[in-house]
This record gives structure tokens, C-alpha cells and sequence, in this order.
């Protein structure tokens, strides 16, 4: 397997404040990666970095060997990074047809799977998606950046706030994803369900790389060390 | 109450109707109105594409309902006088044409609303308003003091301009012209509004950054649906200065602006056939108020504080039957 994304002694900034520090992480292609730290350890900084979306960053980060740290976020979305970000980030004042179609490109992923992969979808195309459930306004936020048919997923803690049924169903869908050759990286809190899923696990902590394996490798040690709060 | 389609479909109804109504009352004033309202309408609709659809609060659209009056005017001009247009070595005759003058007045709008909206989008909310007026009123004292053109005084026009097989001085001809426009910008627009560009630019509205993060650049979404906008508008313009026959400063000043963004206020944002219902209501009140009181404006104000307090979506949200809710496509 080929190295689909490298992020190479990677930092960012929020204003002056340094949050992450030269951190290093490596996704094959097909592989789920989970970035695991506490709350405020550059978890998702490293992602919106990945994505274009923090404005101060230094080190390089490439995807199928291009250098895409320079370029805008509309750009890198293009190149097939697909972010679904932290907090159901749908367009309330679209339905949920067009929040599938505004940014649908052409690929394996058309409106028919997407209808065959999120049945509680495709009953709902024509309502307003503000109208949804807080598990479908995350399903559509799925859908919609599978929509753009991305060899890369980015999911930002994808079941936070959502119910057991509501979770199982969406790990479930994670998988039929990975399924389809569309490596994933993911930050969740649900440690268990990880590495069930999981080829390979980063831990951040205070914005630097503490510690990578696979997840067998993960002791309790470590959990209590860096995880537990 | 009415399902909105309904509604939609009643008003143009009702607008083909309006001759007959004119030749039963024996007041052909009635056309000319509504040839009026119509323009008016073709105008917010151009604006409220991207002001209800997109956000984007141009303050600015005179620039280009006066920019389609003036190459509208300036032409027939030109052609009247048999003094033909020098542009360096070439020479222009000018023409009366209307199918030649609305295509000169799309090519022009869409170059200055290219040009207005390439500046204009970098900036965003109260900026925005403040650029795209600055640009208007630049073009309003270009007109007042450039004397060829009439200045101050503007530009009179003896006939209308022309289309073959049609008598265009018979104001029947001419709403009817004015109506066909109507329906073809609602066709373009609720096109627009359903294709991709559409649902990326309502996208775009909710948040930029978001657009951005599914592959889509706003910048550019905006200012393609500006530019169209534009067009629409200028095309407005030109229709407005045959209808009169006459262009002066006064259709590039800000007051147009305001003029064509309150009939989309009134008629209600987020709806295509809002800025109809808008501009009925404003040119009658204009004509009856205007009847009755000199202050009419003071109480058009007044509706329009009611309507911003208890109906954001405009007249629109009184006749039929879903409230406001942003509602996307039409």
C-alpha cells in the first residue's frame, strides 16, 4: 500500500500561541487512522491543517505526493480530502437533496448509493435538512462530503452527542466506507469502538506526537498515561 | 391563503391580462404602469438573486440599470443623429435596433458587474454596501458631467427603439415586450436556482467556509452570479429608457438602488416572484399615496417597518400558505 497522505513535522498557530508542534503522521491507502488525545491537544487543528482551514502553519504536508499545505481549502477538497467537520455542519437553508448535490463530483459515489447507504436519507430528500434529527443532520454531513467522492475521509468526531442506535448505525456505515478503498482518518472519544476499527492510532498530546501503533499495541499504560481524563 | 405556486402562477395571469383590463377601462395609463412594474420587477429579480439568494447587499444596482438605460439611449442617439460613435479608428453609427441595443446592454452590464463584483467581493457585509454604492455614484457624476449626453439634463429619445414587424410606440406592443423579458429572467433565474451555481451560492450564503471545505471556491460562485445579476439588471435599465424615452443621471443614483432594493424587500427576499408583487405594490402606492399626500414616502416607510418587524419574507408571506423559512428553490 502506497502512502496516500503525509503530514511532515507539521505546526500551527492560533495568533502567537504555538498549538501544534512539529507533529509527523503517515495514512496508507485504504487505512483508518484514529488521532486520539485529550480535549485541546491539536486533534483538530491537525485535521483543519490537513484541510487548508488554519491560516499559520509551518512543515509540509502532501497528498499522493503533492504538496498541498500552500494551497486553499477549496483546492485541497478537490485533490479528494473530504472533511466532515465537528458538529453537523450541514446548509440549514438547503434541502437535503441539494446539500447532496451542491458539491457532488463525479465518482463511485452518486446519489443512488448514497440513497442505498443512508435509507433515512433518501425518505427525506426534499425537506428542509434543519428539519433533520441531530444523527441524520450528521449522516447528511457524511453523505454530502462522500458526495465530492474523496479518497481520503476526515471525520470529526462523527457520533459526539448522538445516541447508542444512532452510533452503531454510523460505525456501521464507517465500515461499508472503508469498504470502497476510501482511507479515513477519525477523532472519537469511544476508545473501544477505535480499535475495533482502526488500522493504526496517533496519540497527540499538548500539540506534539506522543505516541503511534497499531491498536493491539495500545496498553493500558498508555490510555491511563495520555486518555484518561 | 395559496400554495405559492398558485400564487406565481395567478400574477403572471394576471399581468398577461393587464392590456385587457387597460382597453376595457379605456385608460391605456394602465399599461404604461404596468409596463413600469414590470421593468421594475425584471430589475429586483436581478437583484434579489443575489441579495435573497446570496447575501450579497448591493447598494450599488443603479450602475447597472442606468448603464442599460445610457448604452440604450447613447446608441439611438447616435443613430438619430447620423454622428457616428468613434471608438479610436473605428466608427459606430449607432443603432435602433432593440435585439442589437439588448445585446450591446447584456455584453456592457456584464463587463461592469464583472468588474464592480471582482473588487466589490473581497470585501463582505457593510463594506460590501459601501463599495458597490461608491462604484454607483462614480457612474452618477461621470453622467452628470459629461455633456455630449445631455449632463444634468439627460438624454431624450424621439422614438422608441425598434424590433422588426412590431410597433413598438403602441404601448400594448411594448408591455408585452416587457413581459416576455419577465418570463424569460424567471426561466433563467429558476434555473439558476436549481443548477449547481444556484445551490452553491445559497450555500455560500449560510457559510463560506463550508463551501470551501466541499471543493466549491465562493469568490468565484458570487461574482458569476453577480455578474449574471448584473446583466438582468442593465437589461432592465434599457427597457426602462424605451419605455420613457428618455435617460438622465437620476436612474444611476442611489436613490434607484434604494428604489429596487425595497420593491425586493417588499415583495419578500428568498421568493422569485417576490420583487413583482414588490414592484406592483411600490409603483401603486407611488400612484395613490402619491395621490393623496405628497408625504407618500413617509408611509411607504412606515409598511416597510411593519413588514421588516412581522414578515421578513415580504408581501409574499401574507398570501400564501408557508411562512418564512428561507425557502431555497421556488
Amino acid at each position: 500500500m502506497s502512502i496516500l497522505l503525509r503530514i511532515d513535522k507539521l505546526s500551527a498557530w492560533y495568533g502567537d500561541t504555538r498549538v501544534l508542534n512539529e507533529v509527523d503522521i503517515e495514512i496508507k491507502e485504504g487505512e483508518i487512522v484514529a488521532l486520539l488525545g485529550r480535549n485541546g491537544m491539536g486533534k483538530t487543528t491537525t485535521l483543519h491543517s490537513v484541510c487548508g482551514i488554519i491560516e499559520k502553519v509551518s512543515g509540509k504536508i502532501f497528498f499522493k505526493n503533492n504538496l498541498i499545505s500552500n494551497l486553499p481549502s477549496y483546492e485541497i477538497s478537490k485533490l479528494g480530502i473530504g472533511l466532515v467537520p465537528e458538529g453537523r455542519r450541514i446548509f440549514s437553508n438547503l434541502t437535503v437533496e441539494e446539500n447532496l448535490i451542491v458539491a457532488s463530483r463525479k465518482g463511485y459515489w452518486d446519489l443512488n448509493k448514497i440513497k442505498k447507504i443512508f435509507p433515512r436519507l433518501s425518505e427525506r430528500l426534499t425537506q428542509m435538512s434543519n428539519s433533520l434529527s441531530g444523527g441524520e443532520q450528521q449522516m447528511l454531513a457524511i453523505a454530502r462530503t462522500l458526495m465530492t467522492n474523496p479518497k481520503m475521509l476526515i471525520l470529526d468526531e462523527a457520533t459526539e452527542g448522538l445516541s447508542p442506535n444512532i452510533r452503531n448505525e454510523i460505525w456501521t456505515i464507517i465500515s461499508e466506507i472503508k469498504k470502497k478503498d476510501v482511507s479515513i482518518i477519525l477523532v472519537d472519544k469511544y476508545l473501544n469502538k477505535i480499535k475495533q476499527i482502526a488500522d493504526k492510532l496517533y496519540i497527540l498530546d499538548r500539540g506534539e506526537n506522543a505516541w503511534n501503533g497499531k491498536p493491539y499495541l495500545l496498553t493500558d499504560q498508555i490510555v491511563k498515561k495520555y486518555l484518561s481524563v | 391563503m395559496i400554495s405559492e405556486k398558485k400564487l406565481n402562477f395567478l400574477i403572471l395571469i394576471f399581468l398577461f391580462l393587464v392590456p385587457l383590463f387597460s382597453i376595457l377601462l379605456n385608460d391605456i395609463y394602465i399599461t404604461t404602469l404596468f409596463s413600469k412594474i414590470v421593468i421594475l420587477a425584471i430589475a429586483g429579480i436581478g437583484l434579489n438573486l443575489i441579495l435573497g439568494y446570496g447575501g450579497m447587499v448591493s447598494f450599488g444596482h443603479a450602475a447597472f440599470f442606468g448603464l442599460g438605460g445610457y448604452v440604450t439611449g447613447i446608441l439611438a442617439f447616435h443613430f438619430n443623429n447620423y454622428e457616428p460613435i468613434q471608438i479610436l479608428v473605428f466608427e459606430f453609427e449607432g443603432t435602433n435596433h432593440l435585439l442589437l441595443i439588448w445585446i450591446f446592454t447584456l455584453i456592457f452590464s456584464s463587463i461592469l458587474a464583472f468588474f464592480i463584483g471582482y473588487f466589490s467581493l473581497r470585501t463582505s457585509g457593510v463594506y460590501f454596501i459601501m463599495i458597490t454604492l461608491a462604484f454607483a455614484q462614480m457612474l452618477y457624476y461621470f453622467s452628470i458631467s459629461w455633456p455630449t449626453y445631455g449632463g444634468e439634463d439627460g438624454l431624450s429619445l424621439s422614438l422608441r427603439n425598434q424590433i422588426p414587424f412590431l410597433n413598438t410606440m403602441d404601448p400594448i406592443t411594448f408591455f408585452y415586450i416587457c413581459y416576455v423579458w419577465l418570463i424569460i429572467t424567471i426561466i433563467i433565474v429558476k434555473f439558476i436556482l436549481n443548477s449547481p451555481l444556484g445551490i452553491s451560492l445559497k450555500a455560500s450564503k449560510e457559510n463560506e467556509d463550508r463551501v470551501r471545505s466541499v471543493g466549491i471556491n465562493p469568490k468565484k460562485v458570487k461574482l458569476i452570479t453577480f455578474i449574471i445579476s448584473g446583466a438582468i439588471t442593465g437589461l432592465a435599465g434599457s427597457l426602462y429608457a424605451d419605455l420613457n424615452r428618455f435617460v438622465s443621471p437620476t436612474i444611476l443614483s442611489w436613490q434607484m438602488s434604494g428604489e429596487i432594493m425595497i420593491l425586493v424587500i417588499l415583495g419578500g427576499m428568498f421568493r422569485l416572484y417576490g420583487p413583482i408583487l414588490g414592484a406592483f405594490f411600490y409603483i401603486i402606492l407611488e400612484q395613490f399615496l402619491g395621490g393623496i399626500t405628497e408625504n407618500w414616502q413617509f408611509w411607504l416607510g412606515f409598511i416597510i417597518l411593519l413588514e421588516v418587524l412581522y414578515a421578513k419574507a415580504g408581501i409574499m408571506s401574507f398570501l400564501i400558505r408557508d411562512k418564512y423559512d428561507e425557502k431555497t428553490s421556488s
